[in-house]
């Protein structure tokens, strides 16, 4: 408008005055202003709008700054400045325009305080949808293609915001739901608004599942604009679901395991739930039904319950008769508990049950059959009581009575240490605690003193009875009065145990060697066996008349240091061991306190409450060694039974001091030998010495002057032989063969003595190096004589020792060879017979023979058979050879006739094969 | 060879034996001269050259022993046991010369340092025949040792 030329015309004129009423009829203000801001002009819509311009002039706020603008717009490019101006709680946007012909402002305002608002709510809403952690889309209804979505809604499929735009809706959902997309959405444009869940696809191909709020908006003609859609990933959810569900399942599969049953009322006491125990008891249509559909007979059951549902109390028990789906009747057990909601208000109970028709059943039987048995107790002869966990009786039977002569009143509501006295209870009632403690039967045997009847022998026994939960109710004392039955009992069993310590005690006797352990045990034995007080043994000595105390056993308390007895004919001797030890036999003083003989040692017996004793003489072969003597507590305990068992084992003491006696004085006896033989053989070695050194000296001294006069008068011989004439030398030449002879008598004297001291030390020999030796030995005497020997050769070998045996064989060889006629040769042969165990060596000879008789003799020293003159010889040599065999652990002999020659030979043990 | 004028030093207590030993030496012609001494303390006297043997010229060390056992005061055994101790005369050669042919003698002497063991032949012959032996061997043959010669 600004610049049109203006018209002038009338028709112009009516023009302008047409055109001048459009302000007029503008809806929105239009002012115009003076250059200084004051209003020249203000359409209707002005007065309407903003009834204070009037007041405010220039100064209202709508103006504010107008002015200021002239300058802009009469040299500045625009026409117009179009400005936001607020004005009290609502806001115009304001056009300002410059009329230069006029110098006038003209402003045009428009109320946009609403649009405002919307824009800002817009990009609010905008906002909130851009970050909201939910999918929001926008869909084009008739493509299904996506006109906007949030970043939420692009990430959850994996997608940037911009590649969702124009996609088709249907890509984001999984093949399987992508049928359902049209229903869906037909769904939301006749309800407005739908909401479901789908399984959605990712770009990747990976699945979730998605809850869709969808919202259809259409025009005014029903015409869908667009879809606009919440999607929400539910992922979590259905785990958290799908955990809760098998949760739900586990507990369901407890409750449906447990065989009570299980059942849920409401606060109307409908059963709304039940488990499989419950259907199987009540039946599969039991939800809906209530509790007291199932109640048989008259029941107090409600009336029981009632403080559950009136919040009084947690859980309730109570049994009630139901009726079991097959029709039955069933004693139900209820535990009841409460159930209540979050505001505390109870909603109803959940129930166990368990089905205890049968338990009661047997209870009372129980208490049937306890009835049963009492009746029963009432006519059993032995006393029955029972007593409760106090210790107290609460029932007798009628034998009680009888047995006791006490009323009923004596016992019930009592214990037994307010019946009885101490001697009596205290024998039983550590089996009553016992029975009570262990839950275990316990059984005792007494002999009790019971007031007003006697000494009786009872079995008592204590039989515990349990109740449901295995503890002890009470507890059945049954005491059975044995008394007739035990006394014949008694004596029978006495009988075998005295045969028993008999024979044990025998036994014993039998391996002791000791005299002291001997009597030791025989008291012990009479004590410990036969029950008795005291036992001692004396025994009496040859130079005066007292019993000898020499072993006790029991009570004694110095009663011996206190008493004298002898066996003499004085007081002290008339007692039961004096007289036994006299007479040999077995002697009783069956009371002490009324046997005259028995005065000298009453006083101190009966301190040590001896009331009868018995003496049994130790005898053997009719000496009296000592007696024995026993004491018993009781007064004629001593009968002929006893004191003969008694005396059986007192003999077997004897005769076994006896041995022990006898041992002892053959080892006295063999200590004293022992003694002797040390002695002699010390004499022995003693003379053994000097034989040794008397052999030295003789081997020496003897034979120095033997060595001088032959040496002398062979020296006289040669450097005198003149002077000394023929008779002269043949005297000197006497001499030195005599001495000669003697030095080798002395000699082989030597060598005999040597062999019979020396020990040889045996071991396999070769008879052949033996043989060999030998010769070198007589060498000189075979070339002398001109011998023949003959070996039969090898030898082989034997046990022995060499030196000695290489003796034995020079002595036989060279007496082979000299005892031959003289014009005779000697002939030796010299072999080996071997037998079993031995070897036998020979050499045999042509000789001159001996007879049978002298067979002996020849080997005994100094046994000569022929004068010196016709043979030579010291008469030693075969001796010699008969003590190197027996040195040897073989033998020598000889087999000869006279004239026939002889054969002498030794024996040797033969060498073991390994 | 020994130095012919070296005595043998005859321990012998038999007379006897003296006069048998000194008839063997003189027909074995050996030409050393001989000493007698009758007991072993005599024999010790002699060759520490103490008392009555100090004069070394008129009892000259020998140069050989020929010891009896069985001698009184001091055995034949003691004599050799103390010789053996000398530092100076330890060489000396020893030939025991006994009746005894016990093994517990023989032994000994050898233990002790006898330089050989003859036991006395009763045949005269015999003992002229083994002093031959005695004079070839051990005065001809044998190689001496040295014995330091104690003047004083």
């Amino acid at each position: 408008m600004a610049g049109q030329p203006a018209r002038s015309s009338r028709s112009e004129r009516e023009e302008c005055e047409r055109l001048a009423s459009f302000p007029e009829l503008n809806p929105n203000p239009v002012i115009e202003t003076g250059a200084d801001g004051a209003v020249t002009y203000a359409n209707p819509a002005t007065r309407r709008l903003l009834p204070d311009l009037d007041f405010l002039g220039s100064n209202h706020p709508l103006l504010a700054g107008v002015p200021d603008l002239k300058a802009r717009l009469q040299y500045g490019p625009d026409d117009a400045v179009i400005e936001d101006v607020p004005v009290g709680d609502r806001c115009f946007q304001r056009g300002v325009s410059y009329v230069p012909s006029c110098d006038r402002l003209r402003v045009y305002a428009v109320d946009v305080t609403d649009r405002k608002r919307a824009e800002r709510e817009l990009q609010l809403w905008g906002h909130v949808l851009h970050h909201a952690a939910w999918g929001v889309v926008v869909v084009d209804p008739s493509s299904n293609s996506v006109l906007a979505a949030n970043p939420a809604f692009a990430a959850m499929h994996g997608y940037a915001v911009d590649e969702m735009i124009g996609k088709n809706l249907a890509d984001t959902l999984a093949p399987e739901s992508r049928g359902d997309l049209p229903a869906h959405a037909r769904l939301a444009v006749e309800r407005g608004r739908h909401v479901y869940e789908s399984i959605h696809i990712r770009k990747d191909g990976t699945r979730f599942p998605a809850l869709t709020d969808v919202t259809a908006h259409t025009d005014a003609e029903g015409n869908v604009l667009y879809r606009a859609a919440n999607v929400q990933d539910i992922t979590e959810r259905n785990e958290a679901e799908e955990s809760l569900r098998s949760l739900n399942a586990r507990y369901e599969a407890i409750l449906a395991a447990v065989p009570e049953i299980v059942m849920e009322v409401d606060a109307r006491k409908v059963y709304v739930w039940a488990n499989r125990a419950g259907y199987e008891f009540f039946g599969d249509d039991v939800v809906g039904k209530e509790a007291a559909h199932y109640f048989e007979g008259e029941q107090e059951t409600y009336a029981t319950v009632q403080p559950l549902f009136n919040g009084g109390e947690q859980v309730v028990y109570v049994e009630s008769w139901q009726r079991r789906k097959d029709g039955a009747r069933r004693l139900l057990a209820w535990w009841c508990r409460v159930l209540k909601d979050a505001d505390g208000e109870v909603t109803g109970a959940l129930s166990t049950a368990r089905d205890i028709t049968e338990l009661k059943r047997i209870e009372e039987n129980l208490h049937k059959s306890e009835e049963r048995f009492r009746r029963a107790l009432e006519n059993v002869p032995d006393v029955v009581v029972l007593y409760d966990r106090d210790r107290r009786i609460q029932y007798i039977n009628d034998a009680t009575r009888q047995v006791t002569g006490r009323p009923t009143s004596d016992f019930i509501g009592h214990r037994d240490d307010e019946i009885w006295p101490p001697e009596v209870y205290g024998n039983y009632l550590p089996a009553l605690e016992q029975a009570f403690a262990t839950k275990t039967i316990q059984s005792l045997e007494a002999t009790l003193a019971i007031p007003d009847s006697g000494t009786r022998a009872l079995r008592i026994t204590c039989v515990p009875l349990l109740d449901g939960d295995g503890e002890v109710r009470e507890v059945l004392g049954v005491t059975h009065d044995f008394t007739e039955r035990k006394e014949a009992r008694d004596a029978l069993r006495r009988r075998v145990e005295e045969m028993a310590v008999l024979h044990e005690a025998t036994r014993r006797f039998l391996e002791l060697s000791d005299e002291q352990a001997i009597l030791d045990t025989l008291c012990r034995f009479v004590v410990e066996g036969f029950w008795l007080k005291m036992a001692w043994t004396g025994l009496i000595r040859e130079d005066d008349c007292a019993v000898h105390p020499a072993a006790k056993a029991g009570f004694e308390d110095g009663f011996l240091a206190s008493v004298r007895m002898t066996w003499d004919e004085t007081p002290t001797g008339s007692g039961p061991s004096g007289r036994a030890i006299r007479s040999g036999t077995p002697c009783v003083a069956n009371d002490l306190r009324a046997d005259s003989t028995y005065g000298p040692w009453r006083k101190e017996a009966k301190r040590r409450g001896y009331a009868s004793s018995a003496s049994v003489p130790l005898v053997v072969d009719g000496d009296v060694l000592g007696t024995l003597n026993a004491y018993a507590a009781e007064a004629g305990r001593f009968n002929g039974e006893l004191v003969r068992v008694i005396a059986s084992l007192t003999n077997a003491a004897a005769i076994a001091v006896h041995r022990a006696r006898l041992r002892r004085k053959i080892e006295r006896d063999a200590e004293v030998l022992g003694e002797r033989v040390a002695e002699r053989t010390r004499a022995l070695e003693e003379t053994n010495t000097e034989l040794k050194a008397f052999a030295y000296t003789v081997s020496h001294d003897l034979r120095a002057p033997l060595r001088a006069m032959e040496g002398l008068s062979r020296a006289l011989l040669e450097d005198y032989a003149e002077a000394l004439g023929e008779t002269g030398g043949d005297y000197a030449r006497r001499i030195a063969s005599a001495a000669a002879r003697m030095d080798d008598l002395i000699q082989d004297l030597l060598e005999y003595s040597r062999l019979g001291r020396a020990e040889l030390d045996l071991q396999p020999v070769s008879l052949d190096l033996v043989l060999e030796d030998a010769m070198e030995e007589v060498a000189a005497l075979i070339a002398e004589t001109g011998a023949d020997v003959n070996v039969e050769a090898p030898l082989g070998e034997a046990v022995g020792h060499h030196a000695t045996l290489v003796q034995i064989l020079a002595n036989l060889i060279s007496n082979a060879a000299k005892f031959v006629e003289p014009e005779k040769t000697p002939r030796v042969r010299i072999g080996v017979n071997r037998g079993e165990h031995s070897v036998r060596l020979w050499v045999q000879d042509n000789g001159i023979g001996i007879d049978e008789e002298h067979f002996r003799k020849v080997f005994l020293v100094f046994e000569r058979l022929h004068g010196v003159e016709t043979y030579q010889g010291t008469g030693i040599g075969l001796a010699i050879v008969r003590r190197g065999a027996e040195r040897m652990g073989g033998r020598a002999g000889v087999e000869s006739a006279v004239g026939r020659g002889s054969r002498f030979w030794v024996e040797l043990p033969k060498v073991k094969e390994e | 060879m020994i130095d012919p004028s070296r005595p043998v030093l005859l321990v012998e207590d038999d007379s006897n034996d003296v006069i048998l030993a000194e008839r063997a030496f003189k027909k074995a012609r050996l030409s050393n001269p001989i000493r007698v001494v009758g007991d072993g303390e005599e024999a010790v006297g002699y060759l520490a050259g103490g008392g009555v043997y100090t004069d070394r010229a008129s009892f000259p060390l020998p140069a050989l022993i020929l010891l009896d056992l069985k001698l009184p005061k001091m055995s034949g055994h003691e004599v050799l046991e103390w010789l053996r101790a000398q530092p100076q005369l330890r060489r000396l050669p020893v030939i025991v010369l006994t009746s005894s042919s016990d093994r517990a003698d023989i032994n000994e002497a050898y233990d002790l340092g006898a330089n050989s063991y003859l036991v006395k032949p009763v045949e005269p012959d015999a003992l002229i025949e083994m002093i031959g032996a005695v004079q070839s061997y051990w005065m001809a043959m044998n190689e001496p040792p040295e014995v330091r010669r104690c003047e004083s």
